[in-house]
């Protein structure tokens, strides 16, 4: 056996397993130019796996660019955590039910990366700066959440000067509103663990959602997540749900959630009464 | 394929040559420079997509005399699911057409798109027993006055078994259904990760059937399930215990990870009710599906993995 070949063919191993590596990373628009809205979107090529959740952190440079929303044109629909921002770093996760191992395209004679989701980014400044992933989990569609190893790689962009610096930016002329949406209530079952349940979701047409506010009755709007667990109380309660987008329109919803003393317990108590005091006065003239 | 077949060639050959450096090299080249994975993706699953101009044309002429001729934009779905079976076709999660297979199992359905864009559709199917696969996405880009046609698209097979515990001296039963005739193989996996294997063909009618002893089988926890031989997807994961004294109500072989409001369903309910227990400690035992007493990541792909959502 020639000692060279094995040498060489171990060395190929490295080599091979490099080529072949499935990756999360980003693709970013070609031109971007101070105050452009532009989109990064989040891909995955996963060598042809089915996975079907992802959880990730996104750095980005705060002093060049901020950012401004997200668009459901990927495959994630159902979030865990839809994309926020805090201190420089965009973080979400989700699932596709079911998994996903590309994109198909007639034009292209390989599969196609994973688009998961396209965030928004408004640029503040020229300059260069690098989009990084870290904490980055991938699962496999395989029953049991196996992991996926896979690459995370970053991004380089650069912001370049605007020459038409009278331009206004799409992503702010932005005026409509999230899509209409339904609260759903989620009754608690006396032998669960889990409170009842607001469910609400819905979608912007251009930015996404940036976040949900709840208000009880006439109270004070605060901000919720769902879903969002809530008491029933002994009185029934009118709760509005407000979906923000990231340039602040809004949308409403409501729900009555009927308290633990409802009209027919009311009822059942006075007739209940009544019978008492006709069957003590029938007793009593006996 | 062709990674395999060139590893193979590089071994045999290298016995014959020592002066195999610079072969190697050459070789090596050949085999490794280009990347192949997405290829080997479409051939692993015999799913192509292809496009061609829209074959009927629609007469957009309001009336006037020289009408506008524009092709039609649509996708095409077509594969083998089980026989007589109803094939669901949704697009983003809302259904939008359901036909059924014939006796071999095979089924194309075809629905209008308008304009250019990135959809992602899902298909479905259900069985003759009421067993549904598992979901099967397909995000597409739909070109505008083209058909495109996603076509070599094949199910797993579903699955059920007769028992939950069995006694080590008692039988196993697992069936379904698959493509008639179809070579398929079972596999049993031990929470060690251990594998056996079982290989047979589902019948002309499209059933399976297969009844093992648990005599080789140790008390235990087991997951069962199947697949076509060389096919990448699998059936649902089903578990088993093989116990020396099994609960006489066998309960539910159907019984889904996650599904704890038990509507033998795992939909948008399922979904929110994991969500509030996200990252938060002690969370009901039904919900941590992988039993690690915290609901992350990996208790929601398993529902992804289970979803039946409500479409039907």
């Amino acid at each position: 056996m020639n000692k060279y070949f094995l040498f060489f063919l171990i060395i190929s191993c490295f080599f091979t397993s490099k080529t072949f590596a499935a990756d999360v990373s980003f693709q970013v628009e070609d031109h971007i130019e101070v105050a452009d809205s532009f989109y990064v979107d989040i891909i995955a090529n996963t060598d042809g796996e089915l996975v079907n959740s992802i959880e990730t952190t996104i750095e980005f440079p705060e002093d060049l660019v901020i950012f401004s929303g997200y668009k459901n044109e990927g495959v994630l629909k159902l979030w865990i955590e839809a994309p926020y921002e805090k201190n420089g770093r965009v973080y979400f996760s989700g699932i596709v039910p079911g998994g996903v191992n590309g994109f198909y395209d007639a034009n292209s004679s390989v599969l196609l990366p994973i688009k998961f989701v396209r965030l928004f980014f408004v640029a503040k400044k020229a300059g260069e700066g690098s989009f990084s992933l870290k904490n980055t989990q991938l699962l496999k569609n395989d029953g049991k959440g196996s992991l996926m190893y896979f690459e995370e790689r970053g991004v380089s962009f650069s912001v370049q000067p605007n020459l038409n610096s009278g331009e206004e930016n799409s992503i702010k002329l932005d005026n409509e509103p999230p899509l209409p949406f339904e609260i759903t209530y989620l009754k608690y079952s006396f032998f669960s663990k889990t409170p009842s349940l607001l469910l609400f979701e819905t979608t912007d047409k251009k930015i996404g959602v940036k976040e949900y506010q709840m208000k009880v009755d006439n109270g004070l709007w605060s901000v919720v997540k769902s879903p969002k667990s809530i008491d029933r109380g002994i009185l029934g309660h009118l709760i509005t749900i407000k979906a923000l987008d990231f340039n602040n329109n809004a949308k409403e919803a409501y729900i009555y959630i009927p308290g633990i003393i409802t009209v027919n317990i009311v009822i059942s108590i006075f007739v209940g009464l009544i019978f008492i005091i006709w069957l003590y006065k029938l007793l009593l003239y006996k | 394929m062709r990674r395999h077949l060139c590893l193979l060639i590089m071994a045999k050959i290298n016995y014959k040559f020592s002066f195999s450096v610079l072969f190697f090299f050459l070789f090596y080249f050949f085999c490794f420079s280009f990347p192949v994975y997405g290829l080997e993706i479409i051939s692993t699953e015999d799913v192509s997509v292809n496009a061609v101009v829209g074959s009927t044309p629609l007469v957009d002429g309001g009336g006037s005399p020289n009408p506008l001729y524009i092709p039609e934009t649509a996708v095409r779905f077509s594969g083998i699911a089980y026989p007589y079976a109803p094939v669901y076709l949704l697009k983003e999660g809302v259904v939008q057409d359901k036909v059924f297979s014939n006796s071999s199992g095979y089924f194309s359905v075809t629905l209008k798109e308008e304009y250019s864009s990135t959809v992602l559709y899902t298909l479905f199917a259900v069985d003759l027993f009421g067993n549904r696969s598992l979901l099967l996405n397909y995000p597409i880009v739909v070109y505008q006055g083209y058909l495109t046609h996603l076509s070599g698209i094949r199910f797993a097979p579903t699955i059920v078994t007769n028992k939950v515990e069995v006694h080590p001296y008692d039988y196993l039963t697992v069936s379904g259904y698959a493509t008639p005739s179809e070579d398929l193989e079972i596999f049993v996996i031990d929470k060690n990760n251990n594998k056996k294997k079982y290989e047979f063909n589902a019948k002309i009618d499209g059933t399976y059937k297969l009844t093992f002893p648990m005599l080789n089988y140790s008390l235990g926890e087991y997951v069962v399930y199947v697949k076509y031989i060389n096919d990448k997807r699998i059936s649902k994961l089903l578990k088993f215990k093989v116990a020396e004294e099994p609960k006489s109500d066998n309960g539910d072989t159907k019984d889904i990870p996650g599904d704890c409001n038990f509507d033998k369903r795992i939909d948008l309910v399922d979904f929110s009710i994991l969500a509030y227990w996200y990252k938060k400690p002690n969370p009901p035992v039904c919900l941590d599906t992988n039993k690690d007493k915290i609901i992350n990541l990996v208790d929601f792909s398993i529902l992804a993995f289970y979803w039946t959502g409500r479409y039907e």
